[in-house]
């Protein structure tokens, strides 16, 4: 069977060209990675959602009267969504916390208003405001990982020679982002019932249970309870409290878990461990005098080994 | 487990909360809101990696299965392509979106086509093929080591590496050589007789006739030579040769002096390499092959035969002899534990980790005490209680200064603290020379915590626990290996050798004596020589492809053997390897000459003028000069090799073996004309 040399040509260099689908350590120019983004289906859609996300967020900006803020933002993003920015998102983040203490971006010129915490419980505003943030920096790691590394490099330092591992994007599966939106959408429902929980529990240390729920108006000085711990103090001590106890129950739980799962070989090596640690003190001595007992032995062999050209004189 | 951008994120989250939460929440509660989703995002994420880690990554198991010829194989042939199929399945119900696989390339093999990496989304209850086809060039032993498995989450904030281990070591048995192409293709003697036979002088059914003789009752009446029983009137009876297999005996060194060089590229794959066409070309004229290999320690035989159950034998010998490696005895076991640590990182991440297998910080400390110079301190701590002990004024200029201090620093603090004070300034003053000794004993000891020699003591550790571990010896092992050198470098070695891992040995020792002479192997292979001649039947050909070069004086044996061999009427014929580095004895006298000519010829190249020289730069100066020695060091040696070389061969010469190079032409023709001419001769007994 004959096959025209320059059909075969085009097949092969459509081949290279197309290994960024399926191997995610070939490497990509940035026109491949326009392609990726912009062309190829399954990653199209994490590029308009990130997009998406930020134009949201601008909105939302530009209504309060933070235009400069927005406008830094979707310039971040839009660099970290096209050129791989990796700053792009503590960046946007960050701005987002000024424009809120100082909306027109003038340091000082924020409005403190002590009924903001009962005031923004589950409003509409914060709640887009902060879904378009988390989509936003959902799709945007996402995107990291497709177009520019998605798994750690081997070591805490980069070797010279090891490429990035992107994820290619036949992996990405038709109901990501649908997942993505419903989970951030429970996350961003879970996050202010957190911080509802966080402001409207009270710590009183002198009582026998000392969390309750805080039964006055906790706007005024005079509500709080006697002996309760401040607001902001409050909120600090639950917020370390429930990190604390999550991470705990979270290690408890997998830690269990890894020793249910654990072969019998690295079983075998904890116990080596153990015992090493132990007895290493005495069992140096004795491996230093064997050593040593070794080493003088040899020493007096060849000492006492007669010369080999004494005998023939 | 959380990778360092998962780090990051983590410190960048908890800045917008505490921010939000402590510092802002009267301006805005958005950076608090935004900061509580992150976390718990965050914290989603972990968990559902935690999940799929411990639930499907944990679980994978790995089938591996290597087809040659289109079917599953116990061994393979050098030079064809094989195909690896690994088929990695996860048995669990929690599939894995963002996997990565990679197959560990066994060395000295060539990747012809496919991948063995493999990105996958692996679902629950699914497998996942990796397909990928090797070609190993030369002969020896293949090992696969397992697969490496990476797993991320979908935003690269963790990040785990497991290694699903399925050891298997397959045979790769020499090329089969074309054995029609082997043969002859001329007939060089019109007198050879059939494929497989030679002559012998001794009565027999061949079609020579030897002799005749008187008749003896029950002499077959069809060889009775007619015409001398009438011209002598008495029945004659004719004796005709016997026909004799020709039997070749090859003598393969496999001394750590001919294992030395890249795998796959040794003096021994070479040597291997050759006697396999030997005797595949034997087995394909019908001809007897044998095979010993030996050493500095004892000689294996395979005692000559012609099935191909026997020819396989010798294949399969052939390839487990080439894969060996070259003993690391001289090595400093800093260079074993560089080349072992990663390897054991590699194929045991989970037995290296700090977690299950830790370095206390106890016993990085230098001990002072063990040095020469230790006791000195010591005798400053005793003097320091003689002073205290028995020196009044000491104690009263301890405590004066130590008053005058306490005034200065805490003249009007409230008295118990003034009190404490004094106490410490006291016991500094009382103990000045022990303070000191401490200081510098601290000093000197802790120095064990930083620096190379922490890293490296850490390594030697996990490396020495990975193999206690193995060995079953448990604590004591772990140290034994740290304590004892030669212990580790042993066991590293074997570790190596298991792994068919080489380690850069040095080839000189400290007093610049070549380390692999391997002079033990003259008398084992003289024995074996010896044992082969006692018990032959008929003219032999005994091929020895053996480094004896750099032997020396430590020749006689050999030498002794082979005349032995000679006066039996054998043959001996010697194949010494040739190092690729150290031109031909033929190709010096040219290189040399041409080496002048260019070095006449580079000033003045191209007819332009020349230039006033420049004072050269001390790097160009020092890389001239090392250049320069380098090139004298080379031709020296060089003409050493020659020199031992000429030397080898007139002394074998006169016992009657002829020696050639490995590359001096086609080895193989020579030692199957050889075998040929073996078959040519009438012989007697």
């Amino acid at each position: 069977m004959s096959s025209d040399p320059r059909l075969e040509h085009e097949r092969e260099v459509e081949a290279v060209d197309l290994a960024w689908r399926t191997n995610g350590s070939s490497p990509i120019s940035q026109r491949t990675i326009f392609t990726i983004l912009f062309s190829e289906p399954a990653t199209r859609a994490y590029t308009y959602t990130a997009l998406g996300a930020l134009a949201m967020i601008f909105l939302v900006l530009f209504q309060q009267g933070s235009d400069l803020g927005g406008l830094i933002i979707v310039v971040f993003g839009v660099c970290g969504v096209l050129f791989q920015w990796n700053l792009s998102v503590p960046v946007i983040l960050l701005v987002i916390t000024y424009f809120m203490w100082t909306p027109f971006g003038v340091p000082g010129d924020g409005f403190e208003n002590r009924w903001e915490i009962e005031d923004n419980r589950f409003t509409a505003v914060n709640v887009m405001l902060v879904l378009a943030v988390l989509v936003y920096v959902v799709c945007q790691y996402r995107i990291f990982g497709l177009v520019h590394q998605g798994m750690a490099y081997e070591g805490s330092v980069k070797r010279k020679d090891e490429p990035p591992t992107r994820r290619p994007p036949n992996l990405i599966q038709p109901s990501e982002v649908g997942i993505l939106f419903a989970v951030s959408v429970g996350l961003v429902l879970l996050g202010h019932l957190v911080w509802w929980l966080l402001n409207v529990i009270e710590v009183v240390p002198s009582e026998p249970f000392p969390l309750r729920l805080s039964a006055a108006d906790r706007r005024l000085p005079q509500a709080n309870a006697p002996g309760a711990l401040p607001p902001g103090f409050t909120r600090f001590v639950l917020l370390i409290g429930l990190l604390f106890v999550s991470f705990v129950l979270g290690r408890l739980v997998f830690g269990y878990w890894r020793l249910r799962t654990m072969g019998p070989l690295e079983a075998g090596m904890i116990l080596v461990d153990a015992g090493w640690s132990e007895v290493s003190r005495e069992r140096s001595r004795l491996e230093k005098w064997r050593v040593w007992g070794r080493k003088r032995a040899t020493t007096q062999a060849s000492k006492n080994k007669p010369h080999p050209t004494k005998g023939n004189l | 487990m959380i990778a360092p951008r998962g780090w990051w994120f983590l410190v960048f989250v908890a800045v917008v909360l505490i921010l939000g939460a402590f510092v802002i929440p009267y301006y805005s509660v958005v950076p608090a809101l935004i900061g509580i989703t992150l976390l718990l995002w965050f914290g989603l994420e972990w968990v559902l990696f935690q999940i799929r880690s411990h639930a499907a990554v944990s679980r994978l198991h790995v089938r591996r299965e290597v087809r040659q010829g289109g079917r599953e194989v116990p061994m393979l042939w050098a030079g064809l392509t094989f195909e690896v199929r690994i088929r990695v399945e996860n048995p669990s119900r929690i599939g894995i979106p963002f996997l990565v696989l990679q197959d560990r390339q066994p060395v000295a093999t060539e990747q012809v086509s496919g991948s063995k990496q493999q990105f996958c989304f692996l679902r629950g209850g699914e497998s996942v093929l990796i397909v990928y086809q090797l070609k190993s060039p030369t002969a020896g032993v293949v090992r696969f080591e397992g697969v490496t498995v990476r797993f991320a989450d979908l935003q690269g904030f963790f990040y785990r590496r497991v290694f699903l281990r399925t050891p298997a070591e397959y045979l790769v048995l020499p090329p089969l050589t074309d054995d029609e192409g082997r043969q002859r293709a001329t007939k060089q003697f019109n007198t050879l007789p059939p494929p497989g036979i030679h002559r012998l002088r001794r009565p027999g059914s061949g079609s020579e006739l030897l002799d005749l003789r008187d008749y003896q009752p029950g002499d077959p009446p069809k060889m009775i030579a007619w015409k001398p029983s009438a011209r002598r009137d008495r029945l004659i009876t004719k004796e005709f040769e016997n026909d004799v297999p020709v039997r070749a005996v090859l003598f393969l060194d496999t001394s750590d002096s001919v294992r030395l060089g890249p795998p796959g590229n040794t003096l021994l794959t070479r040597l291997a390499g050759v006697a396999a066409a030997v005797a595949q070309a034997s087995a394909g004229n019908r001809d007897l092959v044998g095979l010993t290999t030996f050493d500095e320690v004892e000689a294996k035989t395979l005692p000559p035969a012609r099935t191909k159950i026997h020819l396989i034998n010798v294949l399969r010998r052939l390839a487990e002899v080439s894969a060996l490696q070259p003993g690391v005895r001289g090595v400093p076991p800093e260079y074993l534990t560089r080349r072992a640590y990663p390897l054991a990182q590699e194929l045991y991440p989970e037995l290296m980790t700090k977690k299950v297998n830790s370095m206390p910080l106890g016993r990085l400390w230098i001990p002072l005490l063990d040095r020469k110079y230790g006791w000195i301190a010591l005798l400053f701590l005793a003097l320091n209680l003689l002073l205290v002990g028995f020196f009044g004024e000491w104690r009263i200029h301890a405590l004066e200064n130590a008053g005058r201090m306490t005034r200065w620093m805490a003249g009007n603090w409230f008295w118990p603290l003034k009190l404490m004070v004094f106490g410490f300034w006291t016991w500094f003053f009382m103990f000045l020379v022990a303070n000191v000794t401490f200081a510098f004993w601290f000093i000197h000891s802790s120095r064990g915590w930083f620096g190379e020699r922490r890293k490296e003591l850490t390594r030697r550790k996990q490396l020495a626990a990975l193999l206690a571990l193995q060995d079953g010896t448990a604590a004591d092992g772990v140290e034994r290996y740290l304590v004892d050198d030669t212990a580790y470098a042993q066991r590293v070695a074997v570790f190596l050798e298991h792994h068919l891992l080489r380690c850069p040995i040095p080839l000189y020792d400290d007093q610049g004596q070549y380390r692999f002479r391997c002079a033990g192997k003259a008398p084992i292979l003289a024995d074996a020589l010896v044992r082969a001649v006692s018990r032959a039947r008929d003219n032999e050909l005994y091929v020895i492809l053996a480094d004896l070069a750099e032997l020396g004086s430590d020749l006689a044996p050999v030498v002794r053997a082979c005349q032995l061999a000679q006066s039996r009427h054998h043959h001996v014929l010697v194949i010494v390897p040739w190092p690729s580095d150290i031109p031909a004895p033929d190709a010096t006298a040219e290189a040399t000459r041409a080496e002048e000519e260019d070095a006449d010829t580079m000033p003045n190249a191209g007819n332009t003028p020349p230039r006033k020289p420049r004072r050269p730069r001390a790097s160009q100066a020092m890389a001239t000069r090392q250049s320069r020695l380098s090139k004298v060091v080379r031709t020296s040696l060089t003409r050493q090799y020659h020199e031992l070389f000429r030397a080898l061969r007139r002394e074998l010469g006169r016992a009657g073996a002829t020696v050639m190079r490995v590359n001096d032409g086609d080895p193989v023709q020579r030692v199957l004309d050889r075998l040929d001419r073996v078959r040519g001769l009438r012989t007697r007994r």
